[in-house]
């Protein structure tokens, strides 16, 4: 609780721009993949009336099964005013023409931001237990996951020489330093190799340049249904020949790519992944 | 004795611009590192990025090159149009649409799944990509030479746009509605064309089909020859026209199909060629022809040399810079042939 409490006051300032109501919306729609499962931990059963169509998808969403039990919408604008919300849950990426939209028809809106690291993911659940007035029922969600968190931070094992990782997705793209992944990477005790290319803000790394810098582990992706050129390129001989004295971990994006609670299957597993170095397994 | 020559000389700059292809790359890799990589397997990850990703990075722009500009000679020759070419006209943007159709039905395999499957000893799936591919070039190479065979220049490349057109929609189309993320971002590969990041894998899904069209194509030369004092000459001369139509058409395909299969629609490379070439040899087709296989292997060559220089850390595609040479060379030759006309 103790922990809750801090992190509230932090955002304080920031959660003074999202209360805007004196009681709980009672009709909330969201219309975003990361919002959608903030908002389904948070809300009360009733409270939700309506998610993205994407978080019923088991490749993007690490609720999907939960999804099925909401109505669904594809986030425009005629959906979204049949629909009749109190409130909409907005990303800071949805497209500004929908929140335009928004205005005119003086349906309310939030946005919310992504996580950029684990310490963010609090302050984005008591954000969401605001808006929806469920600020009790966030706090201790948030509890919970600080509790988890700083058990499996625990068990990170720092080593004088950390096995070096590259997460490498489709395309060969690298995530950069400020992003939710390199911070699990980070935390979980790995050196992630995107720093030594100068990738701090993430980029293209040419395959070439993977196979000469030779990591410990590459954190690969899960393919999506049907073939793309782009994820053709992580079953590259030359990728699998450096897998050979390497770990290859595919990622799923539903556990990696949303600030929620479920961050933590993702952490937990680079955990595992960072204890069997520590441990001389791998 | 002008061809042989020619030939030679065109032979020793493929080797050199091979040589040069490859030794650029990303990453830091020195000349004497590079050959004892390539040459005798010395250096670990040197050997891999040699000769995984360099070496047929090479290949294909060599393969693929001389496919481009045997084809385009063929189909000039042919067609005794000087526009006739199959980015041109169509049946490359037909050959890609058969290939995403292919891989976003699953009758085509790519990554981690043909992996799988050659790994349980099934070869099949390696070809089933430049099938569906060749499937398309067929049925756009068909309707070119069958509808643009007579008649002005301006017919031909109507009808081309139109099959182009048809083709890219239906490409968007299928790429659009596809549940991979990724598949939706490619259309400017198989728009425009690439050779990176390619592996042995897709040297071999090619080369057999570039290899057998290229020679049906080369056997077709004389015939070709008699074709250009005339179709009624060749005729009397013993050229029999359906037979030398389906066997063109299948060549073309084959060829085509095998090339925008790994590496996209690359334009204009079959156009330019014989172009630049006739001036030095004349344009008598048997000997245009592999001279424009040549040709076409050293542009492709140097157009993906080039592409590393200006963006060594982008995936610039080749069609891009293709584009940039021949469309200018089009646009002259459709204004030359329409004052002709």
């Amino acid at each position: 609780m103790l922990i809750s409490k801090k992190i509230g006051a932090c955002i304080a300032p920031l959660l003074s721009v999202s209360i805007v109501f004196a009681e709980p919306p009672k009709r909330v729609v969201s219309v975003n993949l990361c919002t959608d499962q903030l908002a389904m931990t948070v809300s009360s059963p009733e409270q939700l009336i309506s998610v993205s169509y994407l978080s019923r998808d088991p490749m993007s969403s690490a609720m999907w099964e939960e999804a099925q039990n909401y109505n669904i919408n594809h986030g425009q604008i005629e959906e979204l005013v049949l629909l009749e919300p109190d409130l909409v849950l907005a990303h800071e990426w949805t497209s500004p023409l929908l929140l335009s939209m928004l205005e005119r028809f003086d349906i309310p809106y939030v946005q919310f931001s992504s996580a950029n690291a684990l310490d963010e993911v609090s302050p984005l659940i008591l954000q969401m237990g605001a808006a929806l007035g469920q600020d009790n029922r966030a706090a201790n969600i948030v509890e919970n996951f600080e509790n988890r968190k700083t058990e499996l931070l625990a068990q990170v094992n720092r080593q004088s020489h950390s096995p070096r990782i590259a997460a490498y997705g489709p395309n060969g793209w690298v995530g950069g330093a400020t992003t939710l992944d390199a911070d699990i990477l980070a935390k979980s005790g790995f050196e992630n190799i995107s720093s030594e290319f100068g990738l701090d803000d993430g980029g293209f790394m040419p395959l070439e340049a993977l196979v000469i810098a030779n990591p410990d582990v590459v954190l690969t992706s899960t393919p999506w249904p049907k073939s793309s050129r782009g994820e053709s390129l992580l079953a590259h001989p030359a990728l699998a020949a450096v897998v050979d004295h390497t770990v290859e971990q595919p990622k799923s994006d539903a556990s990696w790519d949303c600030g929620t609670p479920e961050i933590l299957t993702a952490l937990s597993q680079m955990v595992e992944l960072s204890k069997q170095f520590a441990e001389g397994h791998r | 004795m002008r061809i042989y020559s020619l030939s030679i000389g065109l032979f020793i700059v493929i080797c050199g611009l091979a040589a040069v292809s490859l030794l650029i790359g990303p990453a830091d890799i020195s000349i004497s590192q590079a050959l004892f990589a390539l040459l005798r397997g010395e250096g670990d990850v040197f050997v891999i990025v040699m000769r995984e990703i360099r070496l047929p990075r090479v290949m294909l722009s060599v393969l693929i090159g001389f496919a481009l500009g045997i084809s385009g000679a063929a189909m000039q020759g042919f067609l005794r149009n000087p526009l006739a070419e199959p980015g041109v006209v169509g049946i490359s943007a037909s050959a890609a649409l058969g290939a995403v159709i292919a891989l976003q039905t699953g009758f085509a395999i790519e990554g981690s799944q043909l992996l799988g499957a050659l790994n349980k000893g099934r070869i099949a799936p390696v070809f089933a990509l430049p099938i569906a591919a060749m499937i398309g070039a067929l049925l756009a190479a068909g309707l070119i030479l069958l509808f643009g065979h007579s008649g002005k220049t301006e017919r031909l490349i109507l009808i081309g746009i139109g099959i182009s057109s048809i083709a890219g929609a239906f490409m968007s189309l299928v790429l659009n509605l596809s549940p991979n993320p990724f598949a939706a971002m490619e259309i400017m590969f198989w728009m425009m064309g690439s050779v990176a990041d390619r592996s042995m894998l897709h040297v071999w899904m090619a080369s057999p089909f570039i290899i057998i069209g290229s020679t049906i194509l080369i056997i077709l030369g004389r015939k070709l020859d008699a074709l250009s004092l005339g179709e009624d000459t060749a005729q009397s001369l013993g050229v029999n026209m359906k037979a030398m139509s389906a066997m063109l058409i299948i060549s073309i395909a084959l060829i085509i199909g095998a090339s925008v299969a790994v590496a996209g629609a690359i334009g204009f490379v079959g156009l330019v060629v014989p172009h630049m070439l006739r001036p030095v040899i004349g344009s008598k087709p048997s000997t245009l022809l592999f001279a424009s296989g040549l040709g076409g292997a050293a542009l492709l060559t140097s157009a993906d040399i080039l592409t590393r220089v200006i963006a060594p850390e982008r995936d610039l595609k080749l069609g891009v810079l293709t584009a940039l040479i021949g469309a200018p060379v089009f646009l002259h030759l459709v204004l030359k042939s329409s004052k002709r006309g």
